[in-house]
């Protein structure tokens, strides 16, 4: 978050188990952090599962990225 | 809402030509498409038995320079699906346009008996247009297959060139009184009712047809045969606008529908020009209504709150092709960030992506490497919590 | 006025497919929130102060203006508007934690309870079928509250609306509490409001889960299906904790006082008696439940933390039906002060 104040683009990778807890950091810092929110957990989980993770989570990431850069 | 055009027309026949006419003369931008050339089903005809414009090429000619006189764009190319909007969006063989409304007047398509040779035999005998190949039959006998006004008005036109004309209606005929006086008058027309055509002989071109009535089967030796039975409406050609048996369209709220491909339409020139007049003045009072435009609260506004804290700090002079990835180093985030941080590198193309780790992930970064971060990268890919 | 759109060749009949195409409402028709009709609505808010923050995840702050829009199309009559705005500033609470409820995969939606005169005033449902549809007041005001978040929060669905399945309370979750038929003080009065005032209570849940009894004469029997039903392994409230709420049908209310019982008492003996056998929740779901530091108390899990987290309200008309209502578990009851109420 440190680094959006600036001026990075700098989405955080975020497990829905602690999106609650970002959130608070979030608030308690006044900033509104770009989230990819991933299921939990991420630890544990096969390259097979990993892989999934990334698939569910990159659309979003590219959507996000081109949208900070400007781009359609 | 923007839109290439304020009206396009479906088809360029009687009805869409004089819709397209009657928007463009009220200042509204048109375009008319039409697959073929203009006229319809009107360049079929060279006599007009209700209208006083002459022939059918002659009146074509007529409401084509009076529709382009008010400034309609005439477009060559078929129309293969209408979406409703707004804006209206239209797939045409040329691309797709846009328009704040739409007149569907593209007709019936030609008919069809549905037998077996029928397609070989085209322009070989069976022909659905009698102005266009009428002439081929003088001194030789035809059958005119249908039951409605077309096939009552293409009897007329061949009875002038063909020595008898057969018109063999499926069941009763359906052509108002007036043609069916015109028809009686004719001595070379015979009207053979509740009469199906079973087959299509010959080798090459047309020899005869087998016609079964109530009397049994025979045989008719004709040298043409014009089916206006199985003609179709554009059913389907408009996104959720409902049809009736035939495929024509009943029109509904924001697409207007004119002439033959009109359900219920009836089928005469007079009808049709009417219909056409009706929709060019449906669309020009639709775009009216809709001219102050509706003026609506924007139930998405906010305001931004005054940021709070320091002020941001000077933006990096790092560019967009400097990306980095931040882990945490917990289990599997550092694989994750590195799946992720792949795709972005390949949707952007990037050479090559920066990398930070934390040393652990219980304690707080490293305030050089958040320094080392802001400084050299425009966009860096945080994973903060698994 | 600021922020009024022109939509050029759009018209009153065309608005639902343009509303549509920019992303708006719910996916039922709404109402065009003309500036005429947006004035009209907040005429009701005059003198009334916003009192509102920036809603996430658009971090944007709503105006009288699109605060009104919202409520417009949602169906509200101007009289509505306070209530929506109560609303609005409870969930903004931090302990509500929108954002969270927001993004969760979780069929949560802000559920909205009603005490007070304002229900009178406005036609709010605390009778027959509350929960349910035919009440407008109950069906507009819940949905004004979700198409706020939606539109200034940016809330979409499938965008940062993340719901697996989603809820149909999620379209609106409004009714008021059966102060007349309740044997309890009013739930705001509990919650520390003056009796009298107008109150809107919310919290993030799902919808409500029905509590049948036809058979119960005493309290003791229907504690022991109403323990039954919040006893399941398969709500947030097991793990993540948080609010959940025993809307009680009037009869089985009246039961319950019949036999000297008082809201609090209620509350209490259901967290000692609603436990979920450790034998029904699976060895892996025991895990994921450690993981979130939660531990079977013997040989069972409570229901959330305390008896505190249960809210007993009362709500409805004749019959023998009550509501379980688990919440999304990161949230919590807020409540408000319903302006000029």
């Amino acid at each position: 978050m440190e680094l959006e104040r600036r001026g990075v683009v700098a989405p955080l990778v975020v497990t829905e188990t602690f999106l609650p807890l970002v959130q608070a950091q979030a608030r308690a810092r006044r900033v509104d952090p770009r989230l990819l929110v991933v299921p939990h957990p991420v630890g544990g989980l096969t390259p097979d599962e990993l892989a999934g993770r990334v698939e569910g989570a990159a659309g979003d990431l590219l959507r996000m990225a081109d949208e900070a850069r400007g781009r359609p | 809402m923007s839109a290439d055009w304020d009206v396009a027309v479906v088809g360029a026949g009687a009805a869409g030509l004089t819709a397209a006419r009657v928007a463009a003369g009220a200042g509204l931008r048109v375009v008319a498409y039409e697959r073929l050339g203009p006229g319809g089903q009107l360049v079929n005809l060279t006599t007009l038995h209700d209208h006083p414009g002459g022939t059918g090429p002659e009146l074509t000619a007529a409401l084509t320079a009076a529709a382009e006189g008010a400034g309609v764009r005439l477009a060559y190319a078929e129309v293969t699906r209408v979406q409703p909007g707004p804006p209206t969006r239209l797939t045409t063989s040329e691309g797709e346009v846009t328009a704040r409304v739409v007149v569907v007047a593209a007709g019936l398509s030609p008919g069809r008996l549905g037998l077996p040779g029928e397609a070989e035999l085209a322009g070989r005998g069976v022909s659905t247009c009698a102005a266009c190949d009428g002439p081929l039959f003088r001194g030789r006998p035809v059958a005119v297959v249908g039951d409605d006004e077309w096939t009552a008005t293409e009897a007329l036109e061949l009875a002038g060139h063909a020595t008898a004309v057969t018109v063999l209606v499926p069941g009763e005929p359906r052509w108002s009184a007036a043609r069916d006086r015109l028809l009686a008058a004719q001595q070379r027309v015979e009207v053979l009712t509740g009469a199906a055509v079973t087959a299509l002989r010959g080798e090459g071109a047309l020899s005869g047809v087998a016609v079964r009535t109530a009397d049994g089967e025979r045989e008719l030796a004709v040298a043409g045969v014009f089916p206006f039975v199985g003609r179709r409406g554009p059913g389907g050609l408009v996104e959720g606008l409902a049809a009736d048996a035939d495929g024509r369209l009943v029109p509904s709220a924001g697409v207007l529908v004119a002439g033959d491909a009109r359900a219920g339409a009836d089928q005469t020139l007079a009808a049709a020009e009417a219909d056409g007049r009706a929709a060019g003045e449906a669309a020009v009072a639709a775009l009216a209504a809709g001219a102050g435009s509706l003026r609506v609260v924007d139930p998405t506004h906010g305001v931004r709150p005054e940021p709070a804290g320091a002020g941001a700090v000077a933006a990096s002079t790092a560019a967009w092709t400097d990306v980095a990835l931040f882990t945490n180093s917990k289990p599997n985030a550092t694989e994750l960030l590195r799946g992720l941080g792949g795709r972005l590198q390949a949707h952007w193309a990037l050479p090559e992506l920066g990398f930070a780790a934390k040393e652990s992930a219980s304690v707080a970064a490293d305030p050089d490497q958040i320094d080392w971060l802001a400084q050299r990268f425009k966009m860096v890919l945080v994973a903060v919590g698994d | 006025m600021t922020a009024v759109l022109d939509l050029p060749g759009v018209t009153e009949e065309s608005w639902q497919e343009e509303a549509h195409r920019r992303g708006w409402g719910d996916g039922l028709p709404l109402v065009a929130p003309t500036p005429a009709r947006v004035e009209a609505a907040l005429a009701a808010l005059d003198g009334v102060d916003l009192e509102l923050g920036p809603l996430p995840p658009s971090g944007l702050v709503p105006t009288r203006e699109s605060l009104a829009a919202n409520a417009v199309m949602a169906g509200c009559r101007p009289g509505d508007l306070p209530v929506v705005l109560a609303a609005v500033r409870a969930l903004q609470a931090p302990e509500y934690n929108l954002h969270g409820v927001l993004a969760t995969t979780h069929p949560c939606a802000p559920m909205v309870v009603v005490n007070g005169p304002v229900r009178g005033a406005l036609g709010i449902n605390s009778g027959g079928n509350c929960l349910g549809q035919g009440t407008r007041a109950n069906a507009v005001i819940g949905r004004a509250v979700q198409l706020v978040t939606t539109h200034v929060g940016g809330a979409r669905p499938g965008v940062l609306d993340r719901a697996t399945q989603g809820g149909p309370a999620k379209y609106s979750f409004c009714f008021g509490e059966n102060e007349e038929d309740s044997p309890f003080p009013p739930f705001s009065v509990r919650r520390g409001f003056a009796p009298g005032e107008s109150v809107v209570t919310v919290a993030a849940c799902e919808g409500p889960h029905n509590v049948n009894d036809h058979g119960a004469t005493t309290a003791e029997d229907l504690l022991l299906t109403i323990a039954g039903v919040m006893a399941q392994p398969g709500s947030n409230n097991v793990y993540v904790r948080g609010p959940h709420f025993l809307v009680l049908g009037p009869e089985h209310a009246a039961t319950f006082a019949r036999d000297g019982w008082t809201a609090e008492a209620v509350r209490d003996t259901l967290w000692e008696r609603a436990r979920i056998p450790v034998s029904h929740v699976s060895e892996a779901n025991q895990r994921q439940f450690a993981d979130w530091g939660v531990l079977p108390d013997g040989d069972a899990y409570p229901v959330s933390t305390g008896p505190e987290m249960l809210h007993v309200l009362v709500a409805g008309g004749a019959g023998k039906h009550s509501a379980w209502v688990p919440s999304f578990g990161a949230t919590a009851a807020v409540s408000r002060a319903v302006p000029g109420g």
